[in-house]
């Protein structure tokens, strides 16, 4: 597998290509980098989170504001704890759905062990097979800025695999705050009741 | 009243399930009812995250599965539900409970959900799902999630 590029590269590209206004899910490994470098308060750090549950979790929220759209980044490790969420997102046909693969090939948040099946599963092959409509993997060298693009643009639900680094001495995943009131401050926003302070 | 008629009249914008023996019974009801949109999913810890989600954006989820599936789902409903504090309502068919038999999935029901925090109560057996509005309405009003247990017969 390719050494891929760095979560915060990742992180930088999908902040330059994503439009706006629009909705992230980082979870697990993502959260960190994404609270560093400051989220948008119509993103929401799925943390703590229900591992595997970060595509239902955003499938809902672009079923509910069609309007808008929603991009879970996940890990590969999460992704392959719930391979069935590709079927019910192609089911429920949310046009607006993004998914981000942050395949680093390990557990990253509890020490780096290897993720199950490692490089032999080919989860660009396993969203095509649930039927997703756009399914592509950010090829060596490639630029990501300009992936990312082209998976915003794309008509209908899509998935981006994208290789990236593992690293030794990740931060624990942490909640950016107190759970509950994190969400119902992001909850408040989506439903158009955006609370005072609010940017 | 039927079950879609029932999610409806309370409010209910989406039905977020795994059909069982009993409860699928209602999927065509269901996918008639004016207003209300049935999703499926493909393991019961997808249906408690696709309602959390819902719920964020204002839509009112109920979600329904049977007791094993409760069991299985139990991380992401406590992720839901505790974590984030969303007031989600669920309807769960309770495998065995009309038939006294010995069996795990329904003498564990009651127990699970006291672990869990979550207030539950029982519906009559049948099909009148009239009495799910008041509880889905009484739920919504006090914002708290709630299960409401549906007793069944063998699987």
């Amino acid at each position: 597998m390719s050494r891929g590029i760095s979560i915060e590269a990742l992180v930088d590209a999908v902040e330059a290509a994503r439009p706006r206004p629009s909705v992230v899910v980082p979870t697990m490994s993502a959260v960190h980098p994404y609270v560093a470098r400051g989220l948008s308060p119509w993103d929401f750090a799925y943390l703590p989170s229900s591992m595997g549950q970060a595509v239902p979790f955003a499938l809902g929220v672009a079923l509910g504001r069609p309007d808008l759209p929603v991009c879970a980044l996940v890990g590969d490790g999460s992704l392959v704890m719930n391979l069935g969420c590709l079927s019910t997102a192609t089911e429920a046909a949310a046009r607006n759905l993004r998914i981000v693969v942050v395949r680093n090939g390990v557990y990253q948040v509890t020490g780096g062990q290897a993720v199950v099946g490692g490089e032999a599963v080919d989860l660009v092959a396993v969203a095509r097979g649930c039927g997703l409509p756009h399914a592509w993997r950010l090829e060596d060298g490639a630029d990501p800025v300009v992936a990312l693009r082209a998976l915003f643009a794309a008509d209908g639900c899509a998935l981006l695999d994208v290789p990236v680094t593992p690293v030794d001495d990740a931060p624990p995943a942490r909640s950016p705050g107190p759970a509950a009131a994190r969400f119902e401050r992001w909850r408040r926003r989506l439903v158009g009741d955006p609370p005072e302070g609010d940017a | 009243m039927d079950l879609g008629k029932a999610a409806s009249t309370a409010g209910i914008t989406h039905v977020v399930w795994i059909p069982d023996s009993s409860l699928g019974r209602w999927a065509a009801a269901l996918e008639r009812t004016p207003g209300l949109r049935l999703l499926r999913v493909a393991r019961e810890g997808e249906a408690w995250a696709l309602a959390l989600g819902l719920y964020a954006t204002g839509a009112r989820p109920l979600v329904v599965m049977q007791c094993t599936g409760l069991y299985e789902s139990g991380d992401s409903l406590r992720n839901a539900v505790l974590d984030y504090g969303a007031p989600l309502v669920g309807l769960i068919g309770v495998r065995n409970a009309t038939t006294g038999a010995s069996d795990s999935a329904a003498s564990l029901a009651e127990p699970f959900l006291r672990a869990f925090h979550l207030p539950y109560r029982w519906l009559e057996p049948g099909d009148d799902f009239s009495a799910l509005t008041a509880m889905v309405d009484e739920a919504n009003r006090l914002r708290r999630a709630e299960i409401f247990l549906y007793p069944e017969g063998p699987a």
